[in-house]
């Protein structure tokens, strides 16, 4: 190999990495304008079809994107091409007229004037090749011009809103929620198997209804009503199988029972412990009363107080503990009235722990209730800020069902149902719920306000607020005080069925059979008129249907 | 031997002596120099006055070689050309047969209107130029090198001619056709024919100079794809094979030769290194390639009915054949 050859081969494979480099340029567009091809697709199928979330969307796109570029890059530098074709082609774009190809097949030639010749003309036909004029790094138009379009069809695509991304956003939401409504039943499985004194078998039973509920909400894919449907359905269940009421009407009947005990002195303490609820020292009290002390007199005032109290007892056992205490003091037996005393004692104990395991399993089918309440608002449109997803009613506006009262009551229900839906408009709703100065809020009634979503990209559109009920089966609110028509006397006497409530002598409760029927009808009218939103229907309807009479 | 540089140098100077006398017909004087350096024969067309029978004649001139005319007639008898045995008789009054030397015995010949001359007179020259020897009553004779044969003929006066036989075509390495040069050409020939002086070439070389050029032609390289372009070229004037193009079917009776492929490669040769190239282009093969091609391409009577020549098809084939 002549030192000439060699002088050829270097000014050659400058001219090859020249060549390389433009196809490397040539083909990382390539690449990038397939990346965004497939990526367009990509967004075009995700429009079509609820598949992927416009995040997703964008991130897939960006790595196709990038995938594309970085083939085309690889692709386009370590493209090898035959030797002898790039020479020709080399020949053809510099001009060279066949020197480059020439010499390379005289390499192994044997010299001669003629082959130095040759390799002198070539080497000097290379070396007057200006090579940024003839092998330029420039691309032609049609490549920027389709790289241009496509990036525009795909930012099209990518931001433009669409139905689809919003759907799929919903699901992914619910998803979650769901998901998460899982982990709280979970978590309130656990809480009951922490109770104390619980046997496994209650502790079986208990736990049966959410681990129900959880393989439902893990097997099905359940919509937002449906899940919240099936956690409610097992904190009713878990609310029934508490025992709550039963220990509530016998936690208000030792507070009758300690009402009677209050008036002998002896069993005083034991009496306000009743009454305030702290059963255990109200226990404590009376297995340590001392009645050795008591006259004849005294013996036989704790004797009508016991008979009193044993009739106001709910359970069997207490009865007879008090009715056997007062026998014995009455008969001035003072130690066979401290033992029988000691047995009440015992029954109210029993009481207590009852009463707060039942506590404990009432907060866990609360807990369930506030996750039923929570999976039904999952995937709603307020919490997406999907502007879009507000029903169009033509700016109707909401009506303020305020009902105001001129007895001098509170103007409790100044829930404005403000479903100022509108699809062009701003919906404006307007409570018009008016209040005498009471502090008593406008919205007792159980309802929870939530925040319809923030307003659109497009344009600020004020939500209207949807007023949820938000303790359904779940442990009581805050009582209300309303109107009540019941016809009173003079003498205050109450005719109709009605309680006093334990510390307001003024108040009354309004007989639910006869409010029920229209707050009912009213609930169904603001279903059908769509003022309700879809997602909340089912827990309205649940709702009325557990308080039916 | 000769080198390249030399033979630029002796190649530019005939080229430049020629130039004195012959106005306006550089590329006739292109191929007509590649004839002579190859050691081809070329054949002249044109319409009479321009200057062919000057161009040969200045050419022996220019090449200090010896020079016979023939002037072809139909009465013309290939013995007039070649020569023949004459009964002689010596000092001694023995008689014998003595060969006599015809017109065909020098370095350049002149067939002037060659196709005024009977096929028998023209089969004639066929031994001449293709072995460069001639044979009389058994009897061969080496022709002296350098040996060339331009001939010329008329393309319009059909009446009295015999057109070529295809042989006879064949063994000229180009022809070219002779074009009516234009106005400035013309003036300059006016101004050169018309005075009381007349140009007059001077020698630049001699035959041993043409035949190295000759042989330093041959030795220029050719790259591998530029071979197979030559012969892709060839074989797509052949009308009888399937890649042939719709054109070639149409109208070529007849393909090229694969001494038409060995035109090209010399006559490509030699115009790179006439051109200061070291190596055969494709430019080279295209420059040559109507003169080599054309008579030997034979076009059928569709083809003259509609009004297609040899030249129409083969710039068809150079622009569309794949380098």
């Amino acid at each position: 190999m002549s030192v000439t050859f060699q002088a050829i081969q270097a000014e050659y494979q400058r001219l090859q990495r020249r060549v390389r480099l433009h196809a490397t340029l040539i083909w990382a567009i390539r690449g990038l304008v397939l990346g965004l091809t497939v990526a367009c697709g990509l967004a075009i199928v995700a429009r079509l079809t609820p598949l992927l979330a416009q995040t997703t969307v964008r991130n897939l796109a960006l790595a196709i994107i990038g995938a594309g570029l970085s083939m085309g890059l690889a692709y386009g530098w370590l493209r090898r091409i035959s030797p002898q074709l790039l020479r020709r082609q080399l020949d053809r774009r510099l001009g060279l007229a066949e020197r480059l190809t020439t010499a390379f097949e005289l390499e192994t030639a044997l010299p001669s004037d003629l082959v130095a010749s040759q390799r002198a003309d070539t080497l000097d036909a290379l070396a007057a090749v200006d090579v940024q004029q003839k092998l330029p790094l420039r691309i032609g138009r049609l490549h920027p011009t389709v790289l241009v379009m496509t990036s525009i069809l795909l930012a099209a695509l990518l931001y433009a809103p669409s139905i689809q991304f919003e759907t799929v956003a919903q699901n992914q939401q619910v998803s979650a929620e769901i998901d998460e409504q899982i982990t709280e039943l979970t978590e309130i499985a656990d809480q009951i198997q922490d109770i104390p004194d619980l046997t496994e078998e209650e502790i079986a039973e208990l736990t049966e209804p959410l681990e129900a509920a959880i393989e439902q909400l893990q097997a099905q894919e359940l919509s937002p009503e449906q899940a919240a449907a099936v956690i409610d359905q097992a904190a009713q269940q878990l609310q029934r199988e508490s025992g709550v009421d039963s220990i509530q009407q016998e936690t208000q009947a030792l507070e009758n029972v300690g009402a009677q005990l209050s008036e002998t002195p002896t069993l005083e303490q034991a009496a306000d412990a009743l009454q305030s609820g702290d059963l255990e020292t109200a226990a404590s009290e009376l297995a340590n009363a001392d009645l050795d002390t008591l006259d004849a007199a005294e013996l036989d005032q704790l004797a009508d107080a016991l008979d009193a109290a044993s009739l106001n007892s709910a359970t069997g056992e207490l009865a007879e503990s008090l009715s056997a205490a007062a026998e014995a003091a009455r008969s001035g037996d003072a130690q066979a009235a401290e033992a029988a005393l000691a047995d009440a004692a015992d029954s109210v104990a029993e009481t207590a722990e009852s009463a707060q395991q039942a506590e404990a399993v009432a907060e866990a089918a609360a807990e369930a209730q506030q996750s039923a309440q929570s999976a039904a608002q999952a995937g709603q449109p307020s919490q997406q800020g999907a502007g879009q997803q507000a029903q169009s009613n033509n700016g109707q506006s909401g009506n303020g069902a305020g009902n105001a009262t001129d007895g001098g009551q509170s103007g409790s229900s100044g829930q404005s149902n403000a479903q100022g839906q509108n699809g062009g408009g701003v919906g404006t709703g307007s409570g018009s719920g008016s209040s005498d100065g009471s502090d008593q809020s406008g919205s007792e009634a159980g309802d929870q306000s939530i925040n319809q979503g923030t307003a659109g990209a497009n344009g600020e559109r004020a939500y209207e607020q949807i007023f949820a009920p938000q303790r359904i089966g779940g442990g009581e609110g805050i009582e209300v005080e309303v109107e009540s028509d019941v016809e009173t006397t003079q003498g205050n006497d109450i005719l109709a069925e009605t309680r006093s409530l334990p510390d307001s002598d003024e108040t009354s409760l309004v007989p639910y059979n006869e409010v029920f029927g229209d707050y009912s009808q009213a609930a169904g009218q603001a279903i059908e008129n769509g003022d309700v939103p879809v997602g909340l229907r089912g827990v309205v309807r649940d709702y009325f249907t557990l308080l039916e009479p | 031997m000769i080198n390249p540089q030399e033979f630029r140098t002796i190649a530019t100077r005939i080229k430049t002596e020629l130039q004195k006398v012959i106005v306006g017909q550089d590329d006739v004087i292109q191929h007509v120099l590649i004839g002579v350096i190859t050691g081809g024969h070329v054949l002249l067309e044109g319409v009479p006055g321009l200057g062919k029978t000057m161009l040969v004649r200045t050419l022996s001139d220019v090449l200090s070689l010896d020079f016979s005319r023939i002037q072809f007639t139909p009465d013309l008898m290939p013995a007039d050309i070649i020569g023949t045995d004459i009964l002689d008789e010596d000092d001694q009054g023995r008689r014998g047969f003595r060969f006599q030397q015809g017109p065909i015995f020098a370095n350049l010949v002149l067939a002037d209107e060659i196709n005024r001359a009977t096929p028998k007179t023209q089969s004639a020259m066929l031994e001449a130029m293709q072995e460069k020897r001639v044979t009389v009553a058994n009897k061969t004779y080496s022709l002296e090198q350098p040996f060339f044969v331009l001939a010329t003929q008329n393309p319009l006066e059909m009446e009295g001619t015999y057109p070529l036989p295809e042989a006879q075509l064949d063994r000229f390495l180009f022809k070219v056709n002779v074009n009516f040069p234009d106005a400035a050409s013309l003036v300059e020939i006016l101004a050169r024919t018309t005075g009381t002086e007349q140009p007059q070439a001077s020698t630049a070389t001699d035959g041993k100079s043409i035949i190295e050029m000759g042989q330093l032609v041959r030795d220029v390289p050719v790259a591998s794809h530029v071979s197979r372009y030559i012969a892709d070229l060839v074989v797509a004037t052949h009308p009888e094979l399937e890649s042939a193009s719709e054109q070639v079917k149409q109208y070529v009776r007849v393909g090229a030769s694969p001494r038409a492929a060995q035109a090209l490669m010399l006559g490509a040769k030699a115009t790179a290194l006439l051109a200061g190239r070291y190596n055969v282009a494709f430019e080279d093969v295209q420059a040559v390639a109507p003169a080599a091609l054309r008579h030997r391409l034979l076009l059928n009577f569709e083809a003259q009915a509609n009004g297609i020549s040899a030249d129409d098809v083969i710039a068809t084939l150079l622009s569309s054949l794949e380098q």
